[in-house]
């Protein structure tokens, strides 16, 4: 039996479409309302998986527990008006096309607030993709250097120390490793990238000027994972200190083949994108490993700057930040920076005033690192950490 | 200069570990080739894909001494169906075969890519440690793989010289016309030949899953290093997969241990353009006829 003539359900059909439509239109804009606070986008685009997924993944949590936070029951005031951040976080999967095909998402949303990549080689041409300067972008990537002080770059932030320079992460992490161990003879073996030839020349730079001997530095080919040949060559120069990584994806099949050739008495050392995780099966074995903390290292228990975060993160995860967690650090202070830079500058739609706001702020509700933004670099100025693990036990000190 | 002898004796260890590998892949490259007559450029992703499901069952608490026999006998009835239905509707046309061979590439990469995705895995390794004689040191995984490597290298030897298939597939390799002539069924050699080269393939990627992290491109770099090796050797020459593989493998470690990154990527083809100067088809082949 039919229960509705044709015209009825055409009708029932048709509403059914417009609401649909209408549902999908509000979705996709740059803005809306919940709860009686509007909408404002913040695209994400994050590793979430592939060859950057354990460094994404945390990034992501930063993330969300930033919107959480900044949002808050109510969500935030701006110029007397009630606002909430609606998180559009999409998996760039670490592929350069993935991650353009986000950003140009986002051009389309009319998104003025992006997140990401993280990674160099999809943060290229996903900044390229996105055409103009006329959203505020914020990346921890090295390679966003290259668009600062461009049209492209106007309302560009690179959320981590810069690894070069007299103050970066790289100087600061040979300052405070030799001012440990005291290395003579240091080892610098790293991939045939752009960051590896980066990474290569500072350590090599830094170590030199502390007075120690580079007596081996050499790249190999990213897709290298038989380290043996290199781990004998390593062994004829019998260094103190040996500098690897710089991702997980080289750093733990290295420990492990050094672990079985019987090369364990270096000072073996993670150039920044590595951590403890790294020692995999071998941490018996080694009897030092160092690894640059590139923010804070939120795993530890000790630390109150990071309590704050580890109690969000444990209520939302329902446990606690592991070693790699320091990732997160990367977009949780940014994100709340720039809320207070909205709020400062009195405005959600003006990137020029946001930009201009966020590099004076310095202070925000639940900051975990001490940061601010350097006005010519745009990029972030912290201390970051360094890690040390030794007979199975974990310190994080202060780079120098 | 002391330091350089030194590390010889390790570096040529080393590149005895890696001619292993490139050794069961080789294999199983030069058989399938000396009885197709086709390079299956798709060999590389049965590593990968031999690999992951290895991987993928030891994950499920199968042993991994269960896991590749399992994984060879599976992607050796897979062989047999590609060559049925891929490689034998275009036998008539050799670049035809070399097409499908490619084609196989895209399939089994986009296959692995849906299922596990672009992450890199890690399998727990079983006979994990090291053994030290002599001043040389030599993980047991890698060990495993050598020995490993030495029972195919017997097995097939063997099974090529004293077995009736064995001198059939040998029959074939030499002079196909010849063969279907004195009644030696070629078709089904060719489906053996391909079913016994996946598995050999399944086989290395179970042993690389045991030594090394796991992502999409991992059989790559043992297809090109293999394939120099069967062109060194001569190509259809199991002893020239064999022979190939060493000197492959010696130039790679070599290269790396003594030698820049440069050095080190060039060594194996400059090897085999070297090799080709001298001797067009091969370290083990007088003619153009394979000698399985």
């Amino acid at each position: 039996m039919r229960s509705a003539k044709p015209w009825t359900r055409l009708g029932t059909l048709t509403a059914l479409l417009s609401a649909t439509a209408l549902a999908a239109a509000c979705g996709s804009s740059g803005s809306g309302s919940s709860g009686g606070a509007e909408d404002i986008v913040l695209g994400a685009n994050v590793e979430v998986s592939g060859s950057g997924a354990a460094i994404g993944q945390q990034w992501q949590r930063g993330i969300e527990l930033a919107v959480d936070k900044a949002n808050g029951d109510q969500g935030f005031l701006v110029n007397g008006k009630r606002y909430r951040w609606k998180l559009d976080l999409k998996d760039n999967k670490t592929l350069p096309d993935q991650a353009i095909a986000n950003n140009r998402a986002f051009a389309g949303e009319k998104a003025k607030f992006i997140l990401g990549p993280g990674v160099s080689t999809a943060f290229v041409p996903a900044m390229n993709a996105l055409g103009n300067g006329d959203r505020i972008v914020m990346t921890p990537s090295v390679a966003a250097a290259q668009f600062i002080g461009k049209s492209d770059g106007n309302n560009l932030f690179i959320t981590h120390l810069s690894d070069t320079g007299d103050n970066g992460r790289v100087a600061k992490m040979v300052q405070t490793l030799e001012s440990n161990y005291h290395a003579k003879r240091v080892a610098v073996l790293l991939p045939q990238d752009d960051a590896g030839e980066l990474y290569t020349k500072a350590f090599t730079q830094y170590f030199t000027a502390a007075g120690a001997e580079v007596v081996y530095a050499k790249a190999f080919p990213g897709d290298t994972r038989d380290f043996s040949s290199y781990i004998t060559a390593l062994k004829g120069v019998n260094p103190d200190l040996v500098v690897s990584g710089y991702l997980d994806t080289w750093m733990r099949p290295f420990l492990e083949q050094s672990a079985g050739a019987g090369f364990t008495s270096p000072v073996f050392v993670g150039a920044p994108g590595t951590n403890v995780t790294s020692l995999g099966q071998v941490g018996a074995s080694i009897q030092n490993f160092a690894w640059s903390v590139t923010t804070r290292a939120v795993d530890n228990a000790t630390d109150p700057a990071v309590q704050p975060y580890r109690t969000a993160y444990r209520a939302k995860y329902g446990n606690d930040p592991g070693a790699d967690g320091f990732w997160g650090l990367s977009y949780y202070d940014p994100i709340l920076m720039m809320t207070k830079a909205m709020q400062d500058a009195g405005t959600v739609d003006n990137p020029k005033s946001i930009s201009d706001a966020m590099l004076k702020v310095t202070q925000w509700p639940d900051a975990v690192l001490a940061e601010h933004f350097d006005p010519a670099k745009r990029q972030a100025v912290y201390t970051p950490q360094i890690g040390f693990y030794a007979a199975g036990k974990i310190t994080y000190v202060e780079a120098k | 200069m002391i330091a350089v002898w030194d590390q010889l004796p390790q570096a040529v260890a080393n590149g005895l570990l890696l001619a292993a590998l490139y050794a069961i892949v080789a294999l199983g490259l030069t058989l399938i080739f000396g009885v197709l007559d086709v390079v299956n450029f798709g060999h590389g992703q049965l590593v990968t894909l031999g690999a992951y499901l290895v991987y993928a069952l030891v994950s499920g608490s199968f042993s991994f001494w269960i896991a590749v026999p399992v994984v060879m006998v599976a992607l050796g009835l897979g062989g047999l169906l590609m060559e049925r239905f891929t490689f034998r509707p275009v036998r008539s046309i050799p670049i035809n075969g070399l097409l499908v061979s490619i084609g196989w590439i895209a399939i089994i990469g986009n296959v692995i890519s849906a299922v596990w995705g672009p992450d890199q895995y890690n399998m727990t390794r079983v006979l994990p440690g090291s053994l030290s004689f002599a001043g040389l040191s030599l993980s047991r995984s890698q060990l495993l793989v050598l020995g490993v490597s030495i029972v195919v290298m017997v097995v097939l030897s063997l099974v090529l010289r004293f077995t009736s298939g064995g001198k059939a597939l040998r029959a074939t390799a030499q002079n196909r016309e010849a063969a279907a002539l004195v009644g030696i069924r070629t078709r089904r050699l060719d489906a053996i030949a391909f079913g016994v080269g996946a598995a050999l393939a399944a086989l290395a990627g179970g042993l690389v899953a045991n030594l090394f992290p796991l992502d999409p491109s991992v059989g790559d770099s043992y297809m090109v290093y293999a394939f120099v090796a069967l062109i060194v050797g001569g190509a259809g020459s199991a002893a020239g997969a064999v022979v190939g593989s060493i000197i492959v493998g010696l130039a790679v470690s070599l290269a790396q241990t003594f030698g820049s990154t440069g050095v080190a990527s060039v060594a194996p083809f400059v090897v085999l353009i070297i090799v080709l100067f001298f001797r067009p088809a091969g370290l083990f082949r007088t003619d153009h006829e394979a000698t399985l």
